[in-house]
Parts: structure tokens; sequence; C-alpha cells
């Protein structure tokens, strides 16, 4: 069980080495604000849209960044490497903490540029209740995206697949997100309303990674 | 249009009946055929 | 499911359903005085169909108990209650379904035409929706088999994860594509439903979203299985991971999120204290359908659930046959 420290410390250091993941995600960031912010020039955006644009970032940027960490391996070859090396479970835990690190940089980075571009529509009211909720949200979204990924590290099409096989699973989540940012941006004392969608999301999260915990063996050994 | 809207459940019932009734005609059928594909695949 | 070999059974099953339907349009709906009294509260003179038992029989102005026992006078302008319709003869005890309208200054209601004498049965009347309530018949049992053909895909699934039988694959496939079928019919009667109920085809519901996501993931199963180039078993097992997937997120959109928050389906908010409680599902336990329409509909599911496991046993000896030709060559 000790070698998922093993997978994350090398998937850590390509990462270093290379830096594709995250300037694959800041890139698409920043795109992604620009065209929100030249189609809607100078318009008052409500606190529903933007959170919804929030999390329509979130998510595209998960499916273009996260996609790679069963795809690269079956591209470059070294998944027979890893599976000769390391068992599946150990496989799942270090790509997992690895995604959710990447993702939780992604939200960061996405907070931090809605609040740099879009300042005067993005005003969160009540801290503890937004990072409360982008941190499972972003927990999810990883826990999703690692499972899914290591499902299509062979398909033809991996870059459309992605998102046509997340996007269902993903729906409960992102409609208890978009819910729970909205209420974060409008109200300072948000943790009441946004209860229930915080349950929604922990026990998503817990139900994700305990299943693809326990189904990953099944398709990680040939 | 005057009669369709004055009995216009029974137009709706009638429309359900003959979709179940297109639904049994083709599934017959399709039994049919995999019943006689089964019997000549186990007579081999 | 040897049974659906039988074709005494599959004819009865055709029998059924089309009793089902013509039970579903040509029971009379009939409700109570205080529905008609309520449906007339906005000023509007509804007309509304009662079922009521005559009491005494007289020239002017009937006494008439409801289905919920309580007496109403029904004002009959004159005319006796033979002289509607094909009807011969009125005696005491006779149960009618009649259509009145509220009459505010009288207080009294005055009948509008006598539709039925002594029926076998009859809906109750759901506010706001009259005759439409009978889609209740067909739209909500094709939605709960939808969801039952979706757990029996996934159960299928995991059998095939832990045995390893590939007759299993075949049959979570084949639960699949029966399940796909109900969740289009499905979609479809609710979205009629809702045009002529809410207004608009789509409304973005949670509980239109659940379906909508339920197909989304039928179709993501489906293209997983033709999009990927493995081996067969991998194939299967990469497929029926998914649809364990799956399972989860559409139970947490069809039974947690419309319960959370505000639907226009009954039953949305309830968790949260917003809402009134959920008809079937609901926290204190009790049902709060009337018992002759919760009576039909179950019959309605158990009518179409048998049809779903047609179709599922159907596909499954076609995909026997199909993988056992390919054997042969």
């Amino acid at each position: 069980m000790q070698s998922w420290q093993g997978v994350l410390r090398k998937d850590l250091r390509v990462e270093f080495r290379t830096r594709y993941g995250i300037s694959a995600v800041i890139m698409f960031l920043l795109i992604t604000v620009t065209v929100i912010l030249y189609s809607t020039p100078g318009e008052q955006l409500q606190h529903s849209i933007i959170s919804a644009l929030l999390w329509i970032s979130l998510f595209f940027g998960a499916m273009t960044g996260l996609a790679r960490s069963f795809v690269s391996e079956e591209e470059r070859g070294t998944a027979l490497m890893l599976r000769l090396y390391a068992s599946g479970e150990s496989v799942f835990i270090g790509k997992l903490i690895y995604n959710i690190g990447l993702m939780l940089a992604l939200a960061i980075s996405a907070v931090a540029f809605f609040q740099f571009f879009f300042s005067r529509d993005f005003h969160i009211q009540d801290w503890t209740a937004f990072l409360l909720q982008l941190g499972f949200g972003a927990i999810g979204i990883a826990a999703v995206s690692t499972i899914l990924s290591a499902l299509i590290g062979r398909a033809s099409q991996k870059g459309a697949l992605l998102p046509i096989l997340a996007l269902p699973v993903l729906l409960p989540l992102v409609i208890a997100t978009t819910d729970a940012t909205r209420i974060s941006l409008e109200s300072t004392s948000a943790i009441a309303s946004t209860q229930g969608d915080l349950l929604i999301l922990i026990s998503f999260d817990i139900a994700m990674i305990l299943f693809s915990y326990v189904l990953f063996d099944m398709i990680w050994k040939d | 249009m005057d009669f369709l809207e004055h009995n216009s459940l029974y137009v709706v019932g009638i429309i359900s009946a003959v979709i179940w009734l297109g639904l049994f005609t083709f599934m017959f059928a399709v039994e049919r055929r995999v019943r006689k594909l089964e019997q000549t695949d186990t007579h081999k | 499911m040897k049974i659906f070999r039988s074709n005494i059974f599959l004819f009865c099953l055709c029998i059924a359903l089309a009793v089902q339907v013509f039970i579903a349009f040509e029971t009379p709906i009939g409700g109570s005085f205080s529905d008609a009294v309520q449906l007339s509260m906005n000023g509007v003179q509804a007309v509304t169909p009662v079922k009521a038992t005559l009491v005494s029989v007289d020239s002017i102005g009937e006494l008439f108990k409801d289905l919920y026992g309580e007496p109403g006078h029904i004002n009959l302008s004159g005319k006796s209650l033979v002289s509607y319709g094909s009807f011969t003869s009125f005696a005491k005890g006779d149960v009618l379904v009649m259509s009145i309208a509220y009459n505010p200054s009288t207080k009294a209601f005055d009948l509008v035409d006598v539709i039925r004498e002594n029926p076998i049965m009859t809906f109750p009347m759901i506010q706001g929706l009259g005759e439409l309530g009978r889609n209740i018949l067909f739209h909500v049992p094709m939605s709960m088999v939808a969801f039952i053909a979706f757990v029996i895909g996934t159960i299928y699934s995991i059998l095939y994860l832990v045995k390893r039988n590939y007759d299993y694959d075949r049959q979570a496939r084949a639960a699949s594509a029966g399940g796909f079928l109900f969740t289009l019919m499905a979609t479809v009667t609710g979205s009629i439903w809702a045009r002529f109920s809410w207004g608009t085809f789509w409304n973005w519901d949670p509980r239109e979203i659940s379906i909508f996501i339920l197909l989304l993931v039928y179709m993501a199963y489906f293209m997983l299985r033709s999009l990927l180039e493995e081996s067969e078993d991998k194939k299967a097992r990469i497929a029926a991971v998914y649809n364990i997937i799956g399972m989860i997120s559409a139970f947490f959109l069809m039974f947690i999120l419309p319960r959370i928050t505000q639907s226009l389906h009954p039953g949305g908010g309830s968790l949260v204290g917003k809402g009134a409680e959920a008809p079937l599902l609901n926290l204190s336990g009790k049902t709060h359908i009337d018992r002759t329409l919760s009576n039909m509909q179950w019959i309605s599911v158990i009518l179409f659930l048998f049809v779903f496991l047609w179709i599922k046993d159907i596909y499954t000896r076609i995909l026997r046959l199909q993988d056992k030709r390919a054997e042969e060559i």
C-alpha cells in the first residue's frame, strides 16, 4: 500500500519537469475567461450566471487537464510497467491524489481569475461556504475524472469521450455546486442555506471515491 | 377539427392502442424468428 | 425467463395492456363537492365532475352525498334527472357522476350534465389536472419501470464483474436497451404532459433533469461499447464499471436532489422543509395517493415491467445467437 506515494511522486516529478498539466489548465482558464469577457462586454452578470460560468470552466478545465492521468500512460507505453510495479489500489490512490491536487490548483486559479477579471460581478460574501463547496466539488470532479480516464485509457476517441461519459455522472455535483456558489455570492451567512448542497457534495464524494476504489482493480488488471 | 376536439380523449386512446398493437406485432414477429433460429441451431 | 416463450402468457399480457388503456380513458373522473367549491373560488364558475350518491329524489334541489360523505344540494333548475342523456330512471342510493358548477349566490350546485350512472370505478380528481390526470397511469409507471430497468441492468453488470460469466454481460446490455426505450417513453409522455400542464415542453425541473441524465447515461454506455477497441472481456468490464458509476449519479438525481431543491413535480423541497411531502416515498411513511388510483398505478407498473422483461429476454436471446454464430465462423 505504500507504493501509492511512489506513484504520486513519479507523477509530481514528471509534472515539475514538463509542467504540461498545470500549463494546459491555466491556458484553458485564460482562454475561457477571455471568451466570457469578450462576449459580455460591460454587461452585468447575475449571480446565477457567473456561478454557472465558474463551474462550466471548472468542468471543461478538468476534462482537458485531468484526462491525461491514465491516457498519457497508455500513450507513452509506461502503463505496463506501472501494472508490474504497483498494486491496483496504490496506482489508484496515487493518481487520485495527484488529480485532486491538480483540480484544487485549477479551482483556486479559476477563483483568482474570476475575482480579477469580473471584480464587479464576482464578490464572494461568505468565504467559508464558498471554500467548502469549492473544495468538495473539486474532489468530486477529480475522483470521477480519475476513474473515467482509467476506463477510456485505450479508446480511440479519448478527447471527445471523456466529457460525454463525465457529464451524466457529474451532474448532481454541478447542480449542487452552482447552487451553493450562487448562494455564497449573495448572502453573508450562506452556511444555513447551503447545508443541503454541502451534504450532497460530501456524500457524493464519499460514494464516488469508495466505489471507484473498489471498481478500479477490475479494469486495471488484464 | 370539431370532431377531434369533442372526442380528443378517444383519439389519444386509439393512437395509444395502435402503438401498443404495432409494438406487440413487431415483438411477436421477432420472437417467432428468434425461436426458429434457436431451433435450427440446437438441431445442428 | 422461460415464461416469455409461452404464447398464451404473451397474449394475456397484450389483452391486459389493451384493457388498461381502455380503463385509463373510459373511467370517469369523479371529484368531491369541496373540489367543485375550490375550483370556482377564482370567480369563474368552473364546471367540475363530481361523484355523488343520491339521497332523496325531489323535483327541485336534490340532496346528494359526495364521495367523502359530505352532503350537498344540487339545483336541477326545474328539469328532472331522467331528462339528462339516456338514463331511464334514478332511485335513492344511485351513484351518479355529474358535471356541476358551484353557485356562490345560492350556495348550491347547478347541474350541468349527468355523465355516468353507477360507474364501476372513478378516478379521483386531482387539483389543476382534470382530464390530464389520466396520464398518471402512463407516465408515472413508465418512469418507475425505466428506473427499475436501470437497476436491473446495473445488477447484471455487478454480477458480471463478480462472476465473469459472459451471459450476464449480454443480459446487462439487453436490460440497458430496454431501459433506454422506457426512459425515452417516460420522457416523451412527461414532456407532452408538461406542455399541457405547465405550459412548455421542457422546464429543467429536477425530476426532468434526472430522466434526461438517465438518457445521457444510456447513450454514453452504448457509445462506450462501440468506441472502445479492446477485447470483448475488457470492453464488457469497462462498460459494467461505467454502468455502476452512472447508477450512483442517477440515485442522487432521482431520489435526493428533487427533494432538496424546488420542483414543479410533487415533493420538491420536502427534505429541507420548503414544500409538501412527496406522495410515495417520504419521511412520514404515509402515502398521499387515493386508493383507486394507486391500485391502477401499481397494476400498470407490473404490466409495463413484464413488457420490459419481455424485450430484455428477446434481445438477450438475439445476442446469444449472434455470439454463437460468431464463434462458429
